[in-house]
């Protein structure tokens, strides 16, 4: 078992006059084993993100455990927890995420300045070359298609070659050909060991997927897989 | 991939936003070491015309231009002469309350060697002398002998070379400090040589500006007051005792030039601490309304697995380090100016102008320096905060 | 781009030297017909502008970028002899409240200064264009 979240809720206070608690999440359990490819599918608004930047300490839940192996992830400090996340997670943001003052290269690298790693560079160029961006490598981010930028983002994920990848929307601006590379990529970071958790509304997201879960109004509900 | 190399391509790669703030780094540290420098040089300059000067009273002759000559000669380095009768200086001698006193004679040679501009000549008594040879700062040995003279620190002549005045090849056997004022141009000698010099000027024909032989006039006399006697009493005493003297204070001569330059010192001020206040301000709205601009940017930090800390300190270091290049562009600049043409200020505003010495200046330019990289830093702190903590779920979220 | 730009700013340097050396800085000029000590001073600073402002114009026209930093060399060494013409190589004025003393020589100091750093930071980026292009 990887990641265990367990009677995870969160509420939000509403800015508004009424200052009402909306209540995004509420009782909700997941497990994450390594290998495997995790799809939560369901309308945005759902709360899916929510879930997604929960378990990966992005976001801290309102009540609830976080554990990755046997660290209860809100135990940590600031620094512990951003240490772990550098090494042990791959994080694919919705968007366009890439930093505008840094190459395509460097931008893939980006997570090695923070816990560094030797074998860095020809790990970015590795990447670069699976993921089709060898030619664009000294390019600066302005100059590539919103494919391009998706891929960037996953090959950043992968540098550091984490335990697990969240990726959250990762195929929302791009044609089902474009979706389908991404999806493609993603299973095959699970197959060499990597858990994948991929938020999303695309349908066809579960031919990919080893598990499908499907978020309504705050809980999970499983759809596929054990 | 470093920080560091992260933080280089974030200050090489932005170039306007980088070119903007090291131009207010500069223009600050520039204005507030300048500014410093002046002052200190202005005040310098007083200070030490007022030493070098050495007297607690000046007599010259009765009328009210020949005290603006002495403030020429003695300010804007301009060669003037006047004169009065020998005789004066043993009555002066007889006042009661006087210490010490020597008297000078001031001539104008009608060109030197090389350029055809006036030279100040000044006659003074090597024996009674006290406000001249304190200030030599290569000694000569022994009196001054004839056709020996000592030089302002102005004159280009150096002492064992020789400079041509009517014609007559004088020996530089001294130099003096500088003072930064007209006195720094001028050329001292014995009365002997004085003599020569008005002989040889007239055995060629050149129109001596003065007929009249120190052997019969003095053109102003220095005294030192003894200690216990009121400075003002004395003077008051020669005013009304001497026939055709004016007893000037040394103090209330320089005073008109004290005030001027306690308007501009003041002025001085209030322009460091508008610029250094101006420029605070203009950082700290920079780089206040950089901070919804970089939001997104920190956010993929933060999500990559920057630590709060991490990227509070990324943002202090960039700060941090365009405050050091800017404020050693702005020192820089500021000491192109104000050095070298710190003679051009002197004869431009008519003010004693002094630069202080190597340390001092280091400590002007320490304060520049610490004023700039206290200032830049501090007004980045409230930015700081703010894109360490980023909601960067949110903003992640937002889209593009 | 980057090296154009320093071309151009080595350009200006050299003709506010060659210019302004004889107009807005100039040493003390003549009086009576005869020319005073400075005099050789500001043309021998003309001459050295002269020729530094046809180096940079050569500097900027040449497409070669190893020529350019060859140049760029030659108009440091030149630039940084002629801080020294004034006072040091070639006498002033004697008193030091003339023109040639407060105007001329601090001017041609600082723009010959200027110039010297502009024409090693070219020099530099030269050698590290050339380095990259192994």
């Amino acid at each position: 078992m990887l990641i265990t979240a367990q009677n995870i809720t969160k509420s939000y206070q509403r800015k508004g006059k009424t200052k009402a608690p909306v209540q995004v999440l509420s009782n909700t359990d997941l497990s994450i084993e390594s290998g495997k490819v995790y799809v939560i599918l369901g309308r945005s608004g759902s709360g899916k993100s929510t879930l997604l930047n929960i378990l990966s300490g992005l976001l801290t839940s309102s009540t609830g455990t976080v554990r990755y192996d046997d660290t209860d992830i809100y135990s940590l400090t600031d620094g512990e927890l951003s240490q772990l996340r550098c090494k042990r997670v791959g994080y694919i943001p919705q968007g366009q995420s890439a930093v505008g003052t840094l190459t395509v290269r460097e931008n893939v690298l980006l997570p090695t300045a923070i816990v560094g790693n030797a074998n860095g560079f020809s790990r970015a160029d590795h990447l670069l070359e699976q993921f089709g961006l060898t030619p664009l490598r000294d390019a600066r981010p302005d100059e590539l298609s919103g494919g391009e930028l998706r891929r960037l983002s996953i090959a950043r994920a992968l540098i550091n070659s984490p335990d697990v990848i969240f990726a959250d929307e990762p195929t929302n601006d791009l044609d089902e050909e474009n979706s389908r590379i991404v999806f493609e990529q993603l299973r095959n970071a699970a197959q060499s060991g990597a858990a994948v958790v991929i938020v999303t509304h695309e349908l066809f997201a579960q031919e990919f997927a080893d598990v499908v879960y499907r978020m309504q109004q705050g809980s999970l509900i499983r759809e596929k897989g054990q | 991939m470093s920080i560091r190399k992260l933080l280089f391509f974030n200050i090489v790669r932005r170039p306007l936003r980088t070119f903007a703030l090291l131009f207010i780094c500069i223009v600050m540290s520039a204005a507030v070491f300048g500014g410093a420098v002046i002052s200190a040089s202005l005040q310098n300059g007083i200070n030490s015309l007022e030493q070098r000067l050495g007297a607690d009273i000046i007599v010259l002759p009765e009328s009210a231009s020949e005290k603006v000559k002495l403030e020429n000669i003695l300010l804007q380095g301009t060669p003037g002469y006047f004169y009065m009768d020998k005789n004066i200086e043993n009555t002066l001698a007889g006042v009661d309350g006087v210490d010490k006193l020597s008297a000078q004679y001031f001539l104008v040679s009608a060109n030197a060697e090389c350029c055809t501009v006036q030279v100040q000549i000044i006659g003074f008594d090597d024996e009674t002398d006290f406000s001249v040879k304190p200030w030599l700062s290569e000694a000569y040995s022994g009196s001054l002998g004839r056709n020996e003279i000592v030089v302002g620190s102005g004159l280009s002549t150096r002492v064992g070379h020789t400079l041509k005045l009517y014609g007559v090849e004088c020996k530089a056997v001294g130099k003096l400090e500088s003072t930064g004022t007209g006195l720094d141009t001028a050329v001292y000698a014995s009365a002997d040589t004085v003599r020569d010099l008005i002989k040889a000027a007239e055995s060629k024909g050149i129109s001596v500006l003065s007929k009249q032989s120190p052997d019969d006039v003095i053109s102003s006399v220095y005294i030192k007051v003894k200690d216990g006697y009121d400075i003002d009493e004395v003077a008051a005493n020669i005013n009304l005792g001497i026939d055709g003297v004016q007893a000037v204070r040394t103090k209330s001569m320089l005073t008109g030039t004290a005030d001027k330059l306690s308007v501009i010192s003041g002025s001085v001020t209030v322009l460091i601490i508008a610029v250094w206040v101006l420029s605070a301000v203009i950082m700290l709205i920079v780089f206040t309304a950089l901070v919804n601009e970089r939001k997104r940017e920190f956010a993929v930090l933060r999500a990559v697995g920057f630590s709060r800390r991490k990227l509070g300190t990324q943002v202090m270091s960039e700060t941090l380090v365009i405050c050091l290049i800017g404020a050693v562009i702005g020192i820089a600049i500021a000491s192109a100016v104000v050095f070298p043409f710190s003679r051009l200020i002197e004869t431009q505003s008519g003010l004693p102008f002094l630069s202080p010495g190597i340390l001092t200046s280091l400590g002007y330019a320490a304060l520049a320096f610490g004023a700039v990289i206290l200032t830049g830093p501090l007004a980045s702190v409230y930015s700081a905060y703010r894109l360490s903590r980023v909601d960067t779920a949110k903003i992640l979220r937002e889209g593009d | 781009m980057k090296r154009l730009i320093i071309g151009i700013a080595e350009g200006i340097a050299a003709l506010v030297l060659t210019i302004g050396a004889f107009t807005f800085f100039k040493a003390c000029g003549e009086h009576d017909g005869k020319f005073m000590a400075c005099h050789w001073a500001q043309n021998a600073v003309v001459l050295a502008g002269i020729v530094l402002a046809a180096l940079a114009l050569i500097r900027i026209v040449v497409p070669n970028d190893n020529i350019k930093t060859g140049i760029s060399i030659g108009i440091f060494a030149l630039s940084a002899a002629v801080i020294f013409i004034p006072g040091t190589t070639i006498n002033l004025c004697m008193m030091d409240d003339m023109a040639c003393h407060t105007t001329f020589k601090p001017a041609v100091i600082v723009v010959s200064a200027v110039l010297a750093v502009i024409a090693l930071a070219d020099v530099i980026a030269g050698f590290v264009k050339a380095k990259k292009a192994q």
